[in-house]
């Protein structure tokens, strides 16, 4: 590696490179992580139970109401459960969901 | 996002719905929790945003999602989806810049650095193999040692990388211990560096040292403490700001979601306290510290509502010890999250309870001094002084904090609006006629440093997360 100013001048008589600056990588490495898939979908709604877990921001309740109402209007035989919680819901209370719902629509995040 | 994550492992079709503008953070935020494919519905953020004021101006946006959500639901998956590809890359250890003169180079270096997302947007020196290890003679920690991840991307923080990035800042080797036990604050488990960084809510780091380093290294802790023109402060504050950046692969509108940028973004709050003016023990000594010792205390400052409050001082208004003492009082007890009606986690920051940082002019700290007041002593009155009489609270406040004292027994409760056990029956037995009610969880949660000119003035900075963390400053 080679760090001299030159006189710009004389650089811009020069075609050719004389300069190489070798700098280290300033990035922290990240260490791989193992990949999963997402899990199988339905082939339909019908009769499900359908989880809509909401991260309490203003004005995402109205948002979901009508969802919630157009999901019944879409698919009357499925059921549809409201649940309010953080953004990670945290390992028991997403067991419990799991046990109560067979799909989730979660949101709305930002 | 690890909410949703965590259903899907435990076998449930999720769709995690977003407005646009963060889908870029939602997708970064699944491969950070090791699935890539989780599917989003996304949401026009440019109407979302405007209309959730009502269901029916929320109800186009909503139906138009429809079709998205159940197709989210029942769309067979595709092989990428069932199986991803890991995309994982050993970055390169250098990067070769060839051109026809150094000041070519150097621009050259400094487009590449930005385009890549790897610069903060102001100048930087090339962190060359000899600079690095010119950096690195400030300490004597080993280049490898790793001191923790920082998020969002868990990037793994070596000295070596830190002192890398402090080149770029442009810091002096006389620094890097004090930009290492500063990272060391930010990456402690009691601190959430998660929000600080990546919320919408424009937070910012605060960074202040205790101790002889520094003197030795000339850090300002007088008039223009939180500004420009001292290459210490400046430059310790930019080698954080860039190890956030490449540590943590960080970038705004990326997963650094701040809407109106940070305060001091490039720098942040970076100073010293004012040990000479000050009639009191240094604050680290007061935490149990030698006074030989130096120390760095690291914060969060609230973004668009309680980054900065003056309380007094100054050379225009006159101003008194009382009448600065009754608006510090008056701000915290004015501050009632820690009644706010607690749901676990529940996105509602007026629940979350504050922690104070004040910093006091010299002058004032000379009249408390005079007026008999320590550090330890002043730190008790105001919290003794903002307790809320038991009369004064609303029922909805009562029930606010009886939710939280059960949820901190029961351990349903995220950990920054936990009220610890040793601070339980305080809380307990003040829920009675004739009692006083805490605002804050504990003295310890209004920090007080002395630092500014003569004449100076005595400003509030807040947040309502995490404490303030202190680490000791090492390797020398």
């Amino acid at each position: 590696m080679e760090n001299r100013i030159e006189n710009p001048s004389e650089d811009k008589l020069s075609s050719k490179t004389s300069i190489a600056l070798e700098v280290l990588n300033p990035r922290g490495e990240i260490a791989p992580l193992p990949y999963l898939g997402i899990s199988p979908r339905l082939k339909d709604l019908a009769g499900k139970r359908i989880g809509i877990y909401w991260v309490g921001k203003q004005g995402g309740d109205h948002f979901w109401d009508v969802v919630e109402k157009a999901i019944k209007e879409r698919v009357p035989s499925a059921s549809i459960l409201r649940y309010k919680g953080p953004f990670d819901l945290g390992e028991s209370m997403a067991e419990r969901l799991a046990k109560e719902c067979d799909v989730f629509l979660y949101g709305v995040g930002d | 996002m690890s909410g949703a994550i965590r259903l899907e492992k435990l076998g449930k079709p999720v769709v995690y719905v977003v407005p646009d503008v963060f889908v870029c953070d939602a997708q970064s935020s699944a491969e950070d929790n090791g699935m890539p494919g989780l599917r989003l519905a996304i949401l026009p953020g440019r109407e979302y945003y405007a209309r959730r004021i009502n269901t029916k101006e929320i109800e186009p946006i909503a139906l138009s999602a429809i079709d998205q959500l159940i197709s989210g639901l029942t769309r067979p998956l595709s092989e990428e989806e069932e199986r991803p590809k890991q995309k994982y890359l050993k970055p390169t250890e250098t990067i070769k810049i060839e051109a026809e003169s150094y000041e070519l180079a150097l621009e050259k270096f400094n487009q590449l650095f930005i385009d890549q997302h790897w610069g903060s947007g102001l100048p930087l020196i090339p962190p060359t193999k000899e600079r690095v290890d010119w950096m690195l003679t400030g300490t004597h920690r080993s280049p490898q040692e790793i001191i923790g991840t920082v998020i969002p991307k868990n990037g793994i923080a070596t000295i070596e990388k830190i002192a890398i990035n402090s080149v770029m800042a442009g810091a002096k080797p006389e620094y890097l211990p004090v930009i290492i036990a500063a990272l060391e604050g930010f990456l402690d488990q009691d601190f959430d560096l998660l929000h600080m960084t990546t919320s919408s809510g424009s937070f910012l780091p605060a960074i202040i040292v205790n101790g002889p380093i520094a003197k030795e290294i000339d850090m300002n802790s007088g008039i223009g403490l939180i500004g420009h023109g001292w290459r210490a402060n400046n430059t310790i504050g930019h080698a954080i700001r860039l190890s956030l950046i490449n540590l943590g692969h960080l970038w705004p509108g990326e997963n650094d979601m701040a809407l109106i940028g940070r305060l001091s973004s490039h720098t942040f709050f970076t100073f010293a306290e004012n040990e000479e003016q000050s009639p009191w023990e240094p604050y680290h000594v007061s935490l149990g510290y030698k006074k030989e010792e130096s120390a760095v205390t690291v914060s969060t400052i609230g973004g668009y509502t309680s980054g900065l409050t003056i309380l007094g001082g100054g050379a225009v208004e006159i101003w008194s010890a009382q009448s600065i003492l009754d608006r510090m009082t008056s701000l915290i007890s004015g501050n009632r999250r820690i009644f706010g009606l607690f749901k676990r986690g529940q996105a509602n920051p007026m629940a979350h309870p504050s922690r104070f940082i004040f910093v006091i002019h010299p002058e004032l700290a000379l009249e408390l001094n005079r007026l008999g007041y320590n550090r330890e002593s002043l730190q008790k009155y105001l919290y003794e002084k903002t307790c809320i009489p038991y009369e004064n609270l609303t029922p909805q406040e009562v029930k606010g904090l009886e939710d939280r004292i059960d949820a901190s027994r029961a351990g349903d409760i995220l950990r920054y609006d936990l009220i610890p056990s040793d601070r339980l029956p305080i809380f307990q037995e003040a829920l009675q006629s004739g009692e006083k009610v805490p605002v804050v969880i504990s003295p310890h949660d209004i920090a007080l440093f002395v630092a500014g000119g003569f004449p100076g003035y005595t400003f509030a900075m807040s947040y309502f997360r995490v404490s303030h963390v202190t680490k000791k400053v090492e390797g020398v």
